[in-house]
């Protein structure tokens, strides 16, 4: 449905250039959701521009619905672009319009008589589920109420995709689950290809199949949100995928030399990564009755992805040397990973 | 009643008819002039707005003649734009003086400032709504008339209260040049034969003008202010 090839796009300021898009090529299936996720700065918001031409890219191809809108008219591409539908993290509604006015907006010149763009709205009023608010301002909206009323926009002129650029970014988390239930519902319902920009992993998760990880301009990590998530091949991956990031936090503990992350004599501090399918306290109550070692966790996180598990936890080992290291191969076999932040033996010698 | 203001404003009382003719021309000249510097005035500030660097019709070379030609007429003195303008207000209005020669003057005068007045309202409008337009595939017309101009009357009406009030001094000081209407009158009553009721009338009524334009303008923007 969508197809970036070899995208770029440069930005000159007083201060130098910056290269917010940096050859980038993407295939976005018709009818699925399609993540971009990558830290501010990332160059997200300019590659999704580029699919609707807000930003026209200096180089390479933007092809959408089998039109390469770099090649078109001005004038054919403002009707492309009815085609196209965009969301927004501040909603940009028209103030001084109502929520009905506001939904009409992109219909003015679709050749529909007045009356038809009214109840036009008002059908895709009822679909995002504000009947009650046609005659409502904006300002008289919650931030989750705006943004359904700026979905119902999106989609009045019937695109066949929907860009959304941080659209539940400003929303608290509860709002944002409603949101992207929505999005998935009217996804499936009208059968829309949706890219969704975030720098959350908690949104990529929730309603994305296939993710893209941005870092500095490129896509440097494609594929099924699960396999990216469960097994990241870039640090900037691993970064995004909050288990990771908590689990990080351990080796501030550990500098700090906190007490519940210091290993007694002869205990081992683990840090332990999931990834595909093996299920976390099994393995550990298996390993500890098996091998007659204490395996206490110390902190744990972990994310359910699409139903599976990824991230991991930070045990405190303790037991016989040899006991332990069995332990810990039979961990390895089991494809968990494991790390030693901490080895009491040395700890203790070099703390002596 | 009668008497009390026969008392107070002699000079007044003597000359009510003259007093209403130039109440009369001081309308005559903010309604023409006003109007048409408001078409002009909403023109450039637009012009300004979206041919400027980053505008939805950029286009530098338009936009720097622009902004050179506002900032030299706003940087004249008005009373030095009267002298300087009576060949052109000849040619264009047949006659330098009267009411009819102070018009041409007051819009020079009054354009290059609303110009800004109206560059700098349209420029409160969020980046955002103009992408949201776009994104919906409206074009730069509909872009001016339907974001632009339709989300910042407000902006607008607050522009356009302020230039009428300062418009309200300038007419005033057309009288200078034999431009007729209050200021016309106070300068002749009220300064050259030292008749202060009579200036003193003068400066009420335009007090009184400047207040209905402020509160009309007022109830305006509370009314599109959402
Ligand atoms: N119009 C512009 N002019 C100049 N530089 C720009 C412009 N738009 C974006 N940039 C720069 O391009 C880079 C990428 O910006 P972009 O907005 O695409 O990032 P992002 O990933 O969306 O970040 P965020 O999560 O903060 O929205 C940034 O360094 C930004 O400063
Ligand atoms: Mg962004």
């Amino acid at each position: 449905m969508i197809e970036l090839k070899n995208v770029s796009k440069t930005f000159s300021t007083p201060s130098g250039s910056v290269e917010a898009v940096r050859g980038v090529s993407l295939r976005i299936q018709a009818g699925e959701i399609f993540g971009i996720i990558g830290l501010s700065g990332a160059g997200k918001s300019t590659l999704v521009q580029c699919m609707n031409l807000l930003q026209r890219p200096d180089a390479g191809s933007v092809i959408v619905g089998g039109c390469d809108l770099t090649a078109v008219s001005p004038r054919e591409l403002r009707e492309k672009r009815r085609g196209i539908g965009m969301i927004f993290q501040h909603f940009n509604l028209m103030a001084s319009r109502t929520v009905l006015q506001n939904v009409m907006f992109p219909l003015r010149g679709s050749g529909m008589t007045r009356q038809q763009q009214r109840t036009r709205a008002f059908e895709l009023l009822q679909l995002v589920g504000l009947p009650d608010k046609a005659d409502a301002y904006p300002s008289q909206l919650s931030g989750g109420q705006k943004q359904r009323v700026a979905i119902a926009r999106a989609l009045a002129p019937n695109p066949r995709v929907l860009l959304c650029d941080e659209a539940t970014s400003a929303l608290d988390p509860q709002t944002t689950r409603s949101i992207l239930q929505l999005l998935r519902d009217l996804g499936r319902r009208l059968g829309l290809t949706i890219v969704v920009i975030t720098h959350e992993m908690a949104v990529v998760k929730e309603i994305c199949g296939r993710v893209a990880v941005m870092q500095s301009g490129r896509i440097v990590e494609q594929g099924d949100v699960y396999a990216v998530f469960s097994h990241p091949r870039e640090d900037i991956t691993r970064e995004l995928v909050g288990a990771a990031v908590h689990l990080r936090q351990i080796d501030e503990l550990v500098h700090a030399g906190s007490a519940a992350v210091t290993p007694g004599p002869g205990q081992l501090l683990l840090r332990l990564t999931y990834s595909a399918d093996n299920v976390s306290e099994a393995l550990i109550s298996t390993a500890s009755r098996r091998f007659g070692v204490d395996l206490s966790i110390v902190f744990g996180s972990i994310e359910l992805v699409q139903g599976a598990p990824v991230g991991g936890l930070v045990i405190l080992a303790g037991g016989e040397r040899a006991r332990l290291e069995q332990a810990v191969r039979f961990l390895i076999s089991k494809n968990v990973g494991v790390e030693v932040v901490l080895d009491g033996k040395s700890f203790a010698k070099a703390g002596a | 009643m009668e008497n009390l203001l026969q008392r107070l404003a002699p000079n007044v009382m003597d000359k009510l008819p003259e007093l209403a003719g130039s109440c009369g021309q001081t309308l005559v000249m903010l309604l023409i002039s006003g109007l048409i510097s408001f078409v002009f005035g909403l023109v450039f500030g637009v012009l300004l707005t979206v041919t400027r660097r980053g505008g939805i019709l950029q286009n530098l070379p338009v936009f720097t003649v622009l902004d050179k030609a506002v900032n030299v007429f706003r940087s004249v003195p008005f009373i030095i734009l009267l002298f300087a303008l009576i060949p052109v207000t000849r040619a264009v209005a047949g006659t330098a003086i009267g009411t009819r020669g102070a018009i041409l003057p007051l819009i020079f005068g009054t354009v290059p400032f609303f110009s800004r007045q109206i560059e700098s309202a349209l420029s409160e409008l969020p980046d955002g709504l103009i992408r949201a337009a776009q994104s919906m595939g409206v074009g730069p017309m509909g872009i001016i008339t339907r974001v632009y101009l339709r989300e910042c009357i407000p902006g607008i009406v607050r522009a356009s209260t302020i230039t009428f009030v300062s418009l309200v001094g300038l007419t005033a000081m057309a009288g200078a040049v034999g431009g007729g209407g209050l200021g016309d009158f106070a300068i002749r009553y009220g300064y050259q034969r030292n008749q202060m009721d009579v200036t003193y009338a003068s400066v009420i009524i335009l007090l009184l003008l400047v207040s209905v334009i402020q509160a009309l303008g007022g109830l305006i923007i509370k009314k599109t202010t959402r």
